[in-house]
Parts: C-alpha cells; structure tokens; sequence
C-alpha cells in the first residue's frame, strides 16, 4: 500500500515552504552540524527517564531507488523516478533514538508532540530547560536531501500499550520551477493515510520501513526514527567551501556526523547529574571514550571541574588549579599568584542583577573553567600527530589563528551553544606557538533574573534559530546586555589569568602611542594603574585625613655601623613613626623569594638542627619626638617611662606611652649557628 | 608588616651616595616624572615614551668625588685584599628579561676619573616596567684570608649594596592610557564605532574591555596618523571624534539606569569619598566631567561642551 498525498492549501494564515526553508539561512554552521545538534537535542528533550541512557545513532544505507519511490502515490513515484532518472540507487539517512517518548499524542490533537514535529512547523519548544526554543530547528531535515522527510515512531499511550505510526512529510519552495511536486500551492504537504493522519498499522507500516531498509522498533522500545530519503552527499557537504577538503571528515558525511557529535555533545557523552547520559553511534558503531579527540576530552574534564567546583564559593575570585596527578587528572589549587596556571576556574558574578538564592547568596551569571595546553596534551605529537583543537572545532573552512583561545558556552543541556575565537579575544593571544587555552563557560541554570525570569529561560529565549549563538534581542530590552556581559567577564579572567596584561593586547605600535599620548592629555597621571587616587578638585577641599600609609611605623638599619663577629651580629635599629602603642620586632629566617620562616614556623618544618638566630641583647639608645609645633624632630635621651620592653629568644616587643614617637634607635645582638641562612628583621604592629 | 634582610657581610650603608641618571631615546632627551606609586615615567618634549615603540639608553654618570668617597666606605666592607666593580642591573618582569651592563672595576687608585656606564634596549625589548639600580659587587676575591677572618663576603659576585636610587620606569608612558584602537573594517563600513561594554560602570575599569573607540582604517576617510608608520599628531577629524564619543559615553551612562549613576558620579566632590573605584568608567567620567567644566543640562549643551574638550 502507498502512502496517500496531502498538500497543505494556501490561504492567508497558511505557511509558504519558501519561507519555512529561509528560517535556516544566515547561519554559519554547516548543515551536518545542524542536523545532529537538532536531532540529538530533540533525542535528549524527549527521554523517557533521567536516570536511564537516551541511544541516538546516525545511519546511513544505500537502497534501491525503485523501492524507496514506490512507497509514495503514484504522482510523487513517477517525480522521484523522473528527478533520479540515472541513479538505480539512493542514500537514506536514518536518526534513530530510544529511551525517548517517542512522538506521543494524537495527530488531532495541535499539542501533540507528533502533529508539532511534522504539521505545526514553527512551533516553538516549551518545556523548561530545552535545548532550543525556535522549533524551526527541526526544518534542516528537509535540507538534507529532496525535501521529504520520515517520521517512524513507537511509543506507549496513556493505557500503557505500546502505538507505532509512520508518517513523511514534504516543504519545498513553492516558487521554484524544478520543485518535485508542483500541485502543492504552499510548497507544504504529507504523506499518511487517507485522513492526511500517520499510518500506524503494523501490517501498512512493515512493508514500508522493509523498503527503506529501517528496522522497526522491539515491541518494548520507545523512540522515533528520523527518515531522510535520498540523503545528498553534495548537499551535506557543500557548505565546507572551496577550500580543499584537507581533514579526515570532510568527506565523508557519517565522518563528518561522527565528529559533529563530540564538537557539540561531548559533554553529553559523561554522565550528567539529573540528566539523560547520551550513547551516540554512527552506522553502529558506538561513540566511546577511546574515540573521542583529545580537545572534546578536554571539554569534558572542564565540565567535570565545573561540576566538582559549583559549590565552593571561594571561585568567585578564581581558583588558580595545577596538576596534582595525571592519570587520572587531579586538579589542587596553586596558592602561587606570579605564575601561569594550568586550569582556571572562577564563578562570574554581576552586581544587581539577580535574586538571591534560597541562602541568601547571590548567584553567579555561570562559572569559567579554563585550562592551558601544549601539543604534547593534545596528543599533536608523534607517534598520534592528532590535528589542532582549532582544526578540530573551525575544520578547514575557516582561517584561525592558533594562538587565541577558543571559548565554548554552554547552558543546561550542557550542548555546546557555540564555540568563539576572534569575537570573544578582545586582544588575548597566546604568546607560546605550541600552547593552546580550551574555555568552557557554563551558564547558571539556577540563577533568576531580578524580576523573576529565569537566567536559563532569558538566554534560551534569545537564542537564534539554530541555538548557535547568544545575542540580544531588540525585543527582549530589558535584561539587555547580559550577552555582552558574559563575554567580557569571562575575557576579562582569561586576561587576569594567563595573560600578561600588556602582551595581551594584540596592536599597532603606532596606536599604543596614541592612546598614551591621549592618556596623559585626557586622563589623571597614572589612572587606574596603580589605583592612586588624585587630589580632589579645586575648590572642593575636604580637611586632610593622614592616609594608612603614612601612619605606618617603618624599619631601618644602619648598615655601615653593623659590626660582625664569628657568632654574632650587632645591628643598629631605626623605627620611624611609631604611632602604634605595641611594636614588635622579630628575627626570622630569609627563605629565599621574599619569603621568611619564623622560629616556630623552622622548628615545626625543618626541626633539626634548630632555629639559627637567637636574640641575645636588645637595648634602646635613644628617641626622637615631634617637637611642639608638630615639623622638627628632636632628639633627647630615653626616659624608663617612655618604653616598655621585653624580649625572648626570637623576638621582642616594644610597649610605648601613647603619642607618636618620630624615632626610636635600638641596638641589637643577634647569635648566628649558620651563616649560609640570612637573618630578617621584622616589624610588625602587635594587638594590646 | 616591615622586611629588612640583613645579609651575613658587611654591605655598603643606606645612605646613598649620588649619582647621576639620565635616559635618550634617538639621540633626544627623556624627560623623568616621578608617579604617585613611586615609578618613573619618561617624555620627550611632552609625548610620552613607550617602550613598544621607542628605544631607550639609560646613562649613569658617577663623578670623581662620589668615587673617592666610595672607594673609602668600602674598606669597611670589602676583604683586605679584594677589589670591588660597579654595574647596572636591570629586570623588566612583564617581559621577564633581565641582565647585568658590562661591570667597571673599581680600581684601588687615587687618581679618579668620573665613570659613566651606559645601557641600551631596542623598542620592544621592555615590557610594563623597567627597574634599574647601579650595583657595586665583589669582582675578584681576596687572594688569602686572614688566620681566624669568617668575612662571608669573600666569594665573586656578592653583592656589597647599591649606589643612588633604584629607579622603575614605567613603559607605557604615565600609564594612562585612553582606549582608541585602529581595527581593519569594511570599506563601506563607519568609518569609527563605539563598545560600550561595562558590566557595572562604577566598578569596571576605563580599558579596552569596557569602553573603546574603533578607528576603521580602511575607511577611505580615516585619518593618516592610524595609517601611517611615521609619528604624526592627532588630525582634527580624531579629535572630533574623541570629543564625540566622550560625550556619547556619558549619554550612555545618563540612560543606564534613568541616570542615577551619572548623578553619583556628579555628585561626588572628591575621590577619597567616591563611590566608585579609581580607574574605573565612573572615575574617568568624573574626571572628564570636572576637568573641562562639561554642561549636561541637555544632549545638545553636553556634545557642545565636549566639543571644547582640549586634547
């Protein structure tokens, strides 16, 4: 039995095929990328149970021409026929999950899912958390081959029993010429029974899915099954460019859905907390972890990081992570601020944006998680000599530069929206050839904005048709920027992080001059450089106020005067400004890199041999008050009601009478065990 | 808390002794502007020198009597018998580069002859900061030690103190740095654009990542000092635009939040009390608000006054 045709009439709320088909224009993303981020996100939407796997495999078959037009009425078998006059043969693409619902409801019903998918184009997705909110997505099966499209699907109704129906559909440009059915005015039409409903007989679907090579569904399995009908090579392809098809996958579209699947889904493919893991496979064969590229590995590992990091809120001023082993790979934050790390990851917060959560803490917008690599990593070297990450992601279309980083963003159903280089450097550009920086930014699903939106829902909701990009809509005004401001924030830690700040900037020389030259004519002298804060305009005066910094005692030693024995040093202290009630002066050892052990601190890590330096006199000499008018020093001799001193091994303290002190001079004898460990004399103000 | 390293030899006192610092950049006088954070910045006659672009010598002379002076304060420092050298050490960290110049012994003579040490970098050698101090070392040890001297200082290469200041010159100029950038865009496209990009304006810093002007130098109007490899002043179709985009910056901020954050900004009298931070959009605003006495009563009054701005 053939399907029996039925063209959607035109009329004045009627959708025209054209336009339908236009919807996808405009995107940069190949049309393969397109169909498996469309299908496998429906797959994903449509899983039966969180907890269980959702399996989507991408085949593709040859099968005889003849058999695959005979299923169709006898006008559109003779167009086939005609149209592929010189092919005995024909490619079909099948996109194949379970562990779905399947295309649940009836065809009557406009809320079914089956009547949205194959009547009710355009239709937007509106289950919380979905991958894509257009619903003009799924039209890029039509792109794919010669505007017919299948739908098989099995699932249970509400009576638990188990419903299968079999259902094409056809969009085409009702103003071409060459368009395979003329007699559709809208360009729109299906194929099912004689109601213009999907077949859903086994005795009228078997014969069909046999035809066209499908296996049906076990009779316990739920899921649909995406049909495409001479899926086109060239087509599919066509988008790569001009170029030279240099990589692996070019040239071969299950080559190519095969890596599509971890550019987009790579974070899919690992288990997700309260969502469906994704077990993916093309012509059969499985997706697993030993298949995956090193840079999509790389993915999952910061996804991973992200996941393990979400609730320490310490990330909000970015955590500094080293290796800590390497197989598997450990992170442990690095407490050293001066060198590059290897990952980073940190929760960007904006001010005055959303609500807080149910602790009383404000949100993050999401969090970055970044890590550093080399060829080595990427598994770029003998004996694998695997591709860049770059060629990877961007393939051989576009022209990249190596060196600057490559961010993905992702939200909730953790697909990889997009991945950016140049739009998102803002002058980040590794300086090391052979070194590449992987981001991924994970948006807070959780967060809600102040009025309530939900962060996932807003973004979601300005997402372009294909979901491939985060913009603002003119429309949606008033949450604006929150795009941009994502961008900048997580340019901006990129650069604190593993940029210096100056190199980053990628520029005309000439131009650096400029902006100097503009800066000293427009701006305060050293303007947000080292945070100074320039005195207050004429006119406006506030009464002086001694800042901290001048409040600060101050330590000197007159080196000429030091005197050294075999054992021992003799050194002559100054102390400036002691405004403070209680000072204290301790010896400590010189560790090398501007650091110092005190004693406790040597005898609880080296223990033996012991503390090198001990305190063995300490004698004021003299002090220096401020005389009445509050400018000149003067000198007089120490009075016993002045200071207070004690004194043990490592250390002593200095009680003064209230007031400020212009100078204080001591003397002091240091006892030295080793002479290869420098002392240090420290200042520190003491609480009372 | 205060550090003060005491290393186990005797080394030269605190108290400096003079020397003489001065820095060219092609054959022409740098002129020195100590900074608020206690770096150095260096111009030419009024343009800054940036290290990107510009070389740098720097000259240190050192005059007979600060030597003679020298050579007696380091016969309490230096082992019977050893000789002393002098040279200049430098580091610039943003570069992370570093190096010694060639060392000049201290000879043990009476008959002085003022020293002068020079050092040179190409444009682009230095990055963010140049530090420089003139360092006086042990060049050659003591032949033998006394019976019963424990003098540490003995060894080649350690340091005795240093002579003058320790000086870091800042390469980008005085470190403000206003952000225009040259971007090759379309032919037919506008020939400059603005991003006005802060996520919190009070708090973000007036850079490149939160505010800046695009200059398209393909546009076929664009102005010869963003095209051209010579040094040329600013043409008056930059300043027009500068003046412009200042005062479309504070058109931004006025429409923000139905302008309760230009009001803070105009309110603030002075920074120790500002609600904003220093360096940030809000900081140069006021800056730029104050300084040239800018109008705001309407958008026509602000381009007006912007349009005054002297640059």
């Amino acid at each position: 039995m053939a399907l029996i045709f039925t063209p959607l009439d035109t009329g004045r709320y009627v959708a025209r095929g054209r336009l339908v088909l236009r919807t996808l224009e405009g995107t940069d993303l190949n049309s393969l990328d397109i169909l498996v981020r469309e299908s496998i996100q429906n797959s994903l939407d449509a899983a039966t149970n969180k907890a269980h796997p959702v399996t989507v495999d991408f085949s593709i078959i040859e099968r005889p021409k003849e058999a695959i037009c005979s299923i169709f009425d006898q006008t559109t078998d003779e167009q086939l026929n005609r149209k592929f006059k010189d092919s005995p043969s024909c490619n079909v693409l099948t996109i194949r999950d379970t562990g779905t619902t399947g295309l649940t409801g009836d065809f009557e019903d406009d809320n079914s899912k089956i009547y949205k998918l194959i009547a009710d184009i355009g239709r937007a997705q509106e289950n919380a958390g979905a991958g894509g909110s257009w619903g003009l997505g799924k039209t890029i099966y039509y792109h794919m081959g010669t505007n017919i499209v299948g739908f098989y699907s099995q699932t249970r109704d509400s009576k638990n029993n188990v419903r299968s129906r079999l259902s094409f559909g056809y969009i085409e440009d009702e103003r071409k010429d060459t368009r395979l059915i003329p007699s559709t005015p809208s360009g729109i039409a299906w194929w099912g029974n004689e109601h213009g409903a999907p077949i859903h007989t086994k005795a009228s679907i078997l014969p069909i899915l046999k035809k066209l090579g499908v296996p049906p569904f076990k009779a316990d399995e739920t899921g649909t099954c995406i049909i495409v009908p001479f899926f086109s090579q060239a087509e599919s392809l066509v988008n790569i460019g001009e170029k030279a098809k240099t990589l692996p996958w070019e040239n071969n579209e299950a080559d190519y859905i095969k890596l599509s699947i971890q550019r987009w889904y790579a974070n899919r493919l690992i288990k997700t907390k309260g969502k469906s893991t994704l077990k993916a496979s093309v012509n059969g064969q499985r997706l697993t972890p030993s298949k995956i590229a090193p840079v999509f590995e790389v993915m999952q590992r910061l996804r991973k990081l992200t996941d393990n990091f979400k609730e320490h809120h310490g990330a909000r001023d970015g955590l500094r992570l080293i290796h800590c082993t390497e197989e598997p790979l450990e992170w442990k934050i690095d407490k050293q601020q001066d060198s590059m790390p290897s990952a980073y990851l940190k929760a960007l917060h904006f001010n005055q944006t959303f609500q807080d959560d149910e602790r009383s803490r404000t949100p993050p917008v999401g969090w970055i998680a970044a890590q550093r690599l080399s060829e080595r990593d990427l598994k770029m070297l003998p004996p694998n000599n695997l591709l860049s990450p770059h060629q990877y992601i961007f393939g051989s279309s576009t022209d990249c530069d190596e060196q600057l980083p490559i961010v993905a963003m992702s939200r909730s159903p953790q697909m990889i929206v997009a991945y950016n280089t140049s739009d998102w450097r803002s002058g980040l550009k590794l300086e090391t050839e052979g070194e590449y920086l992987i981001v991924l930014f994970v948006l807070n699903s959780k967060a809600r904005l102040l009025d309530g939106t939900k962060l996932e829902e807003y973004i979601r909701s300005i997402e372009n048709p294909t979901h491939s990009d985060w913009k603002d809509s003119i429309l949606k005004s008033k949450h604006k920027g929150i795009p941009v401001k994502i961008r900048n924030g997580v340019v901006r830690a990129l650069r604190n992080s593993f940029f210096n700040s100056t190199s980053a900037i990628e520029d005309e020389p000439r131009a650096a001059s400029i902006r100097a030259q503009l800066g000293q004519n427009l701006l305060p002298s050293d303007f947000g450089t080292a945070g100074t804060r320039p005195p207050a305009i004429k006119g406006k005066e506030k009464p002086s106020d001694p800042s901290p910094r001048q409040s600060q005692p101050s330590l000197s030693i007159q080196d000429d005067k030091t005197e050294y024995t075999h054992d021992e040093i003799k050194l002559y202290l100054t102390v400036s400004n002691a405004k403070h009630t209680r000072l204290k002066i301790s010896i400590e050892a010189d560790a090398g890199a501007g650091k110092t052990m005190t004693s406790n601190a040597w005898t609880d890590e080296i223990k033996s041999p012991g503390f090198p330096f001990e305190l063995i006199k300490f004698e004021l000499t003299g002090i220096r008050t401020l005389k009445n008018n509050g400018k000149a020093p003067a000198f007089r001799p120490l009075a016993p009601s002045d200071v207070k001193s004690s004194i043990d091994a490592a250390s002593f303290l200095l009680t003064l009478k209230e007031g400020i002190y212009q100078q204080i001079e001591a003397e002091l004898m240091l006892k030295t065990s080793d002479r290869s460990v420098n002392p240090v004399i420290t200042l520190a103000t003491a609480e009372a | 808390m205060r550090k003060k390293i005491i290393p186990p030899y005797p080394t030269l006192s605190e108290s400096h002794l003079e020397v003489i610092v001065s820095y060219h950049s092609d054959g022409n006088d740098l002129q020195p502007e100590n900074l608020t954070d206690g770096s150095t910045s260096l111009s030419c006659n009024g343009t800054p020198w940036i290290a990107q672009n510009d070389s740098l010598t720097i000259s240190i002379e050192i005059d007979s009597d600060v030597l003679l002076k020298l050579k007696r304060t380091m016969t309490n420092v230096l082992p019977a018998g050893a000789m002393a050298g002098i040279a200049l050490s430098w580091q610039s960290k943003g570069s992370l580069k570093c190096g010694v110049s060639d060392p000049i012994p201290l000879e043990p003579s009476n008959q002085e002859q003022p020293i002068k040490l020079e050092l040179k970098f190409k444009p682009g050698e230095i990055r963010d900061t140049l530090s420089h101090e003139l360092i006086v070392y042990l060049q050659s040890p003591a032949d033998a030690l006394e019976r019963g001297e424990t003098h540490k200082c003995n060894t080649m290469g350690a340091r005795l103190g240093i002579l003058g200041d320790h000086h870091t010159i800042r390469a980008d100029g005085r470190g403000s740095v206003f952000p225009i950038f040259p971007v090759a865009g379309d032919k037919s496209g506008a020939l400059w654009s603005l991003n006005c990009n802060w996520s919190d304006c009070k708090n973000d810093s007036f850079d490149g990542d939160s505010f800046r002007i695009n200059i398209n130098t393909n546009h076929r109007d664009c102005p010869g000092e963003w095209t051209s490899d010579e040094k040329r002043p600013l043409s008056p179709l930059t300043k027009s635009i500068i003046r412009d985009a200042i005062a479309t910056l504070i058109l931004s901020v006025q429409s923000e939040d139905g302008s309760e954050t230009w009001n803070t900004i105009k309110r603030t009298e002075s920074l120790s009390d500002a609600e904003f931070s220093p360096g940030s959009v809000a900081h140069a605003l006021w800056h730029f608000y104050n300084q040239n006495k800018l109008n705001d009563e309407t958008p026509a009054d602000l381009m007006e006054s912007c349009g005054k701005i002297k640059l």
